[in-house]
This record gives structure tokens, sequence and C-alpha cells, in this order.
């Protein structure tokens, strides 16, 4: 799963990134755990809504275009 | 009329069949013959997968009009849905009261999942323009 972020500057340049999410959804795990003992919700009811919300992202897009500049989200 | 059929009339007519075994083998003709193919309007509408907001602003300023674009997998929706789920009703009587004093008296609590699953079901036949001489807003699901 990939997250291709996209952005023109006033200047007219154009930056591109591409963050693969997967890794970073790795290191976000052991913070929902903390996450979740400490506000009293079931770890693995957190987990399970997250790897949801995770399996349904690919698809999704963010599109923004204000005269010069511009961003853009797509995932993959 | 097709061959075969032409050709049991023929045999009827020269007396190798009888009228009634004309008719069982024009039965058995008409058994094996496929069905039609079923029409467009036969076949199940396609469900849409995504929620698309598109918003066209001329008034965007200075630098010229404003375009967003936001397409949301319903299915991402319906995992939101689950997620919201998980919040602990101490929470949701927080946000009920901070709505509460914001002027927006809405009970949290009494919103099920089953409900907002239903909600998103209904999504499919959304579409929603809004045509200002300044900006254009649509919702729609495709």
């Amino acid at each position: 799963m990939l997250a291709a972020v996209r952005y023109r500057g006033r200047d007219g340049r154009r930056r591109r990134w591409f963050v693969p999410l997967l890794p970073l959804l790795l290191l976000l795990i052991p913070i929902l755990l903390i996450a979740c003992v400490y506000f009293r919700i079931s770890p693995l009811g957190g987990l399970r809504g997250l790897g949801r919300v995770v399996w349904a992202l690919p698809g999704a897009v963010f599109d923004l275009d204000d005269g010069e500049t511009a961003f853009s989200i797509h995932l993959r | 009329m097709n061959e075969q059929r032409r050709q049991i009339l023929q045999m009827l007519s020269e007396g190798k069949v009888t009228a009634d075994e004309a008719e069982r083998l024009l039965d058995a003709l008409d058994r094996q013959q496929p069905e039609p193919p079923p029409t467009p309007a036969a076949y199940p509408k396609a469900r849409p997968k995504y929620l698309r907001v598109v918003v066209h602003s001329e008034e965007g300023g200075s630098d010229g009009p404003t375009r967003i674009n936001v397409r949301v997998p319903i299915q991402l929706l319906r995992a939101g849905v689950k997620l919201a789920s998980l919040v602990p009703p101490q929470a949701l009587l927080k946000v009920n009261a901070e709505l509460g004093k914001s002027g927006v008296p809405i009970d949290l609590t009494q919103l099920k999942p089953e409900q907002l699953e239903e909600l998103i079901d209904q999504l499919d036949e959304v579409t929603i323009d809004v045509d200002d001489p300044g900006a254009k807003i649509q919702v729609f699901a495709e």
C-alpha cells in the first residue's frame, strides 16, 4: 500500500513523494495498543478496527488545487 | 424458421412421422432453444464503490479558482463506523455535553452502528448538487 503525495508550490516547482504505509502502521501499532490500554478500549478491537480502516484505504483520493498551488494524496 | 423445425415439418408432410410425434419433436426443440439474453435492465445495478465530493470555487482569491476533489471508498466509511463503535460510553457522554454547549443537542449514545450502516447503504442513491454563482459543489456515489 502506497501513498502518492504531490505538491506544487507558488514557484511552480513540483514535488512528489511515495510513502509506503505498511512500515508506518507497524510503527503506530505499539502507540495504538498503549492508547487502547489507557482509554480502556479492547486492544484486539482497536487492532481489528485499524485493520479494517487500512484495508479500505486504497482508492482514496484527496486533491486540492488552489490557483498556483496544488496538493494531492492518492492511496493505492 | 430454423433448419431443424423445417426438417420435422418436412418429415410430417412426407408421412415419416405422425402429427403427435412431430408435435413432441417440436416441443423438444423448443426446450433446447437457449433463452434470449437478458436485457441490460435485468442485470443488477453495480453498487458504487466511492463517495465523491467535488468543489469548484471561482472565489479562491487572487491565485485563481479553487478545486477540491475528494474520493472516499464507501468501505472506508463502514470501517470508520465500526471503529467509532469502540468509543467508550464515558467519552460519548463528554462529547454529548460539549455538543449541547455548542447548541447541537444530539445524543450520540442513541446512535447505533446498525443505523449508521443503514445510512451508508443508502448512500448509493445520493446526489447533491449545489450551484452557486461563485461555486459549485457536487456529492455523489460512483
